[in-house]
């Protein structure tokens, strides 16, 4: 397995058991964390945050923008554009395996590759850097 | 012969300049109409609407017509009350408001604009929103973007009207804010309030912006056409119904079946946002909103709109405005003037019986373990609600027409390609939710023998859902682009028998280049008394028809393509305004749902395809006398976003005044329509007069 693979493994497998102990619906509201906008970047903190851990996945509300990221890895995060490729709704729900668009339902995994339609379209993904317990999305 | 036909033609001349210089003659009226002319500096102004409004009935009512060639206009049937009148027309400004009462004769003046930019602001949506430079056709792809129709469709919005003053121009809030550019200025709306009132895709900010500063500058759209023909006959009659944040999806006012029903009933419409049954008397001027219950407590259901926000609302600040647990979306009536509504009346999970294990048919074929949406139905005579938790996704409902009384909708996107039924007869005979359930999954048939290939499924979620009179097969369309429609046919044993079908619209990416012609994205259905099934294309801007019958292959491998029946495809193009950068046979125009009037109810024929102009506060129907569409505006107030239309027939021996379509404002920002803040939903009905001063 490579190591891509397998930290997308332990990822999805983090998130299942969160949603597993916790007793979720299936399909919930993605937890929130807040970034600080700076120039092109957005700034979060995430120490204390659902991002804290390996395999945590939140939406990141900004005012620039909104940001479904999941942490691959101790220093390895993927943040996609929380905007669907639809119809541009804005992404609030995931399950156990994908983002789920509320409007309709379209399913993204967390590289944002579609997994249902109607969105033909993957997400935008933004490079990231990691710090210091701080997360950069550059836009 | 050249002389005698200039001799009178200056007679006609002559006698014009005459008439237009003396007192305006009267037009026939009864005691409840209000007629007249409207002038303007330069003689009698035609194809303009007389606009009258009223808020001393029990709710807020309005009357619009439009002017004939002559400028004589006749606002018929008024209820009683005193009305605020205008002329509103392209190349004008709105004039003056007079206050009349019924039965008088009433001369207006009308007032033409003063500059283009002033004549603009009356546009419809759709002329401002082509303003936006879309990439050329050669710039693609961009980024994950393959091609122009994709880019297109990311564009436009089915939420709300692109192009609508509040999208066009930033919110006064926007520039207080010390955001440095528009671009920083859109981004922040796209994530301000629980449902962000402008919608942009990522790489389509800087697209945006520059449609956004140059409306600030002054820039100024083609003008529409003034309504000509049969759109001068049309009157339309609305009432302000529900609250001041609706989102009126549909209103249903007779079984689809049979127009005839409910004649001069109550109407009634489903309010999303609130989940609200919106009843409205048309003849006492009265309505109220009924709270669609749930299964359970609805705080423990997922609502469709977040209930936070990222950040404060343009409008709303921190209020939170929308409450939409059972996200009411489509309704339909039976037979018995029963309401069956789609809407969510308890958790996603599905009941035990719809998963895996379960010995339901239908699940040991397909289960569902997941179902957002399911069915609740209205009693009219009790007042009460019995609530239905389906297996599968619910989204538009239509009632089959083949006997069977069975509920039909289509999942949306949710449930990959498929369509559940509810069996009301059975429901109604044994109360056993169960049993009346059922649904297919879409599989293709490739070789032909009746059964489903399941290891080839039909791709795509349908959007929509229809039942066609002459086979009973179900349609639906596939909002994709280019789109698809897909065909169940459900045999004699579903699911064994449930085969599916595809057929995707006539598309080429470089259409410029090809030379063929070419739509996309299909959203709303229904189908004429032929079997022939009418689609329009919220993404290109056309009208179109798909014909089975003319298809030459319908088995063999090559079917699961979807693209082998383009004979079956006619494409009618609306004529709407193109966006600027586009080449190809597209235009501006949106498209959210399309309806054939199979029994004539608003007087063009049977069989009349209509779609809604969505994004330019109209209606569009096809003459199909002269193959060409026609365009039944709502000239106020500006923003009729609507999702669909239903006929009623209310008395057969009155001519047009015993029918006509109905049609809500469905957007869901109506503080974006011309009346802001002190918007409310609106109930429209539209009707078709032989000639514009018929009374």
């Amino acid at each position: 397995m490579s190591p891509s693979r397998r930290v997308f493994c332990a990822a999805l497998c983090q998130a299942a058991a969160t949603v597993a102990v916790a007793g979720a619906r299936q399909n919930a509201a993605l937890p929130i964390v807040r970034g600080q906008v700076d120039g092109e970047t957005i700034v979060v903190r995430v120490t204390s945050t659902p991002l804290d851990a390996v395999g945590g996945r939140a939406r990141v509300a900004s005012t620039a923008g909104a940001f479904l990221v999941t942490r691959l890895d101790t220093t390895v995060f993927v943040a996609l554009t929380g905007t669907c490729s639809h119809e541009s709704c804005q992404i609030t729900d995931g399950d156990a395996q994908a983002f789920v668009c509320p409007c309709h339902e379209s399913r993204f995994s967390v590289e944002g590759m579609v997994l249902r339609g109607p969105a033909e379209l993957p997400l935008e993904r933004y490079a990231t850097g990691f710090a210091d317990g701080v997360l950069t999305i550059r836009l | 012969m050249k002389h005698l036909a200039s001799g009178t033609a200056a007679i006609v001349l002559l006698a014009s300049i005459a008439l237009s210089s003396q007192q305006a003659p009267n037009v026939a009226i009864d005691q409840d109409d209000i007629g007249g002319v409207v002038r303007g500096p330069k003689g009698a102004e035609a194809g303009v609407w007389v606009i009258a409004e009223t808020k001393d009935l029990k709710t807020t009512f309005r009357k619009m017509v439009v002017t004939d060639d002559q400028g004589r206009y006749v606002l018929p049937d008024l209820p009683n009350a005193t009305y605020d009148i205008w002329v509103r027309g392209y190349g004008l400004v709105d004039s003056p408001k007079v206050q009349a009462r019924r039965g008088r004769q009433l001369a207006l003046t009308a007032v033409s604009a003063p500059t283009p930019l002033a004549a603009a602001q009356y546009y419809p949506a759709n002329y401002w929103f082509s303003l936006i430079r879309i990439p050329a056709e050669s710039e693609f792809p961009i980024g994950m973007i393959q091609h122009q129709a994709q880019w297109i469709f990311q564009t436009k919005s089915s939420r709300f009207q692109m192009g609508s003053k509040a999208t066009r121009e930033l919110h006064p809030k926007l520039k207080t804010m010390g955001l440095k550019t528009t671009t920083e200025a859109l981004r922040y709306a796209t994530v301000a309030g629980q449902m962000p009132e402008i919608q942009i895709f990522n790489q389509g900010f800087p697209m945006f912006a520059d449609w956004v500063d140059r409306v600030a500058a002054g820039a100024v759209p083609p003008a529409p056409e003034r309504p000509a023909g049969l759109e001068r006959n049309l009157v339309v009659s609305m009432w302000d119904v529900s609250n001041d944040v609706p989102f009126m999806h549909d209103v249903v006012s007779a079984d689809k079946r049979n127009p005839r029903m409910n004649p001069n009933g109550r109407i009634y419409g489903v309010e999303f946002h609130n989940d609200g049954l919106v009843v409205l008397d048309p003849l006492e001027h009265e309505e109220r909103t009924i709270t669609i219950p749930a299964q359970v407590e609805k705080s423990k259901m997922r609502s469709f709109t977040p209930l936070t926000a990222d950040n404060p609302s343009l409008t709303f600040g921190e209020e939170i405005v929308i409450r939409d647990h059972s996200n009411p979306n489509h309704l339909t009536m039976d037979a018995r003037g029963r309401i069956w509504i789609s809407a969510a009346v308890n958790v996603t999970a599905t009941p035990a019986f719809c998963r895996q294990g379960s010995e339901h048919k239908y699940a040991k074929a397909d289960p569902f373990d997941e179902s957002t949406r399911h069915l609740a139905m209205f009693d009219p005579r009790s007042e009460t609600f019995t609530l239905i938790h389906t297996c599968f996704r619910t989204h538009h409902v239509q009632f089959a027409i083949d006997g069977t009384n069975r509920l039909f909708s289509n999942p949306l996107g949710g449930q990959a390609a498929s369509f559940g039924w509810f069996d009301v007869d059975l429901f109604d005979k044994t109360g056993d939710q169960q049993a009346a359930q059922g649904w297919c999954r879409l599989y293709f048939d490739v070789n032909g023998d009746g059964r489903p290939d399941r290891d080839r499924p039909v791709p795509g979620g349908p959007y929509s859902v229809i039942q066609s009179p002459t086979d009973g097969s179900l349609w639906g369309a596939v909002t994709t682009t280019p789109g698809q429609l897909v065909r169940l046919s459900l045999g004699a044993n579903p699911p064994e028998t449930c085969v599916g079908e595809m057929y995707q619209v006539p598309f080429d990416p470089y259409p410029t280049k090809s030379g063929v012609q070419t739509g996309f994205l299909p959203r709303g259905i229904d189908v004429d008394s032929q079997g022939v099934v009418w689609t329009g294309l919220a993404g290109s801007g056309h009208l179109a028809s798909f014909d089975r019958r003319k298809c030459k292959v319908l088995t063999g491998d090559t079917i699961t393509s979807g693209r082998h029946c383009r004979e079956g495809w006619t494409l009618y193009p609306t004529g709407g305004p193109k966006m600027q950068g586009v080449t190809a046979d597209w235009n501006a125009d949106f498209h959210y749902y399309s309806y054939v009037d199979r029994f004539d109810a608003l007087g063009m024929g049977v069989d009349t395809p209509l779609m809604n102009g969505t994004n330019s506060d109209s209606l569009i129907a096809l003459d199909k006398r002269s193959g060409k569409l026609i365009t039944l505006r709502v000239p106020y107030p500006m923003g009729f976003h609507q999702r669909g239309m239903d006929g009623r027939i209310d008395d057969p021996n009155t001519g047009w005044k015993g029918r006509g379509l109905w049609s809500a404002n469905g957007t869901r920002a109506v503080w974006h329509t011309e009346l802001g803040r002190q918007a409310r939903g609106q109930i429209a009905h539209f009707q078709l007069r032989p000639n514009p001063l018929a009374k």
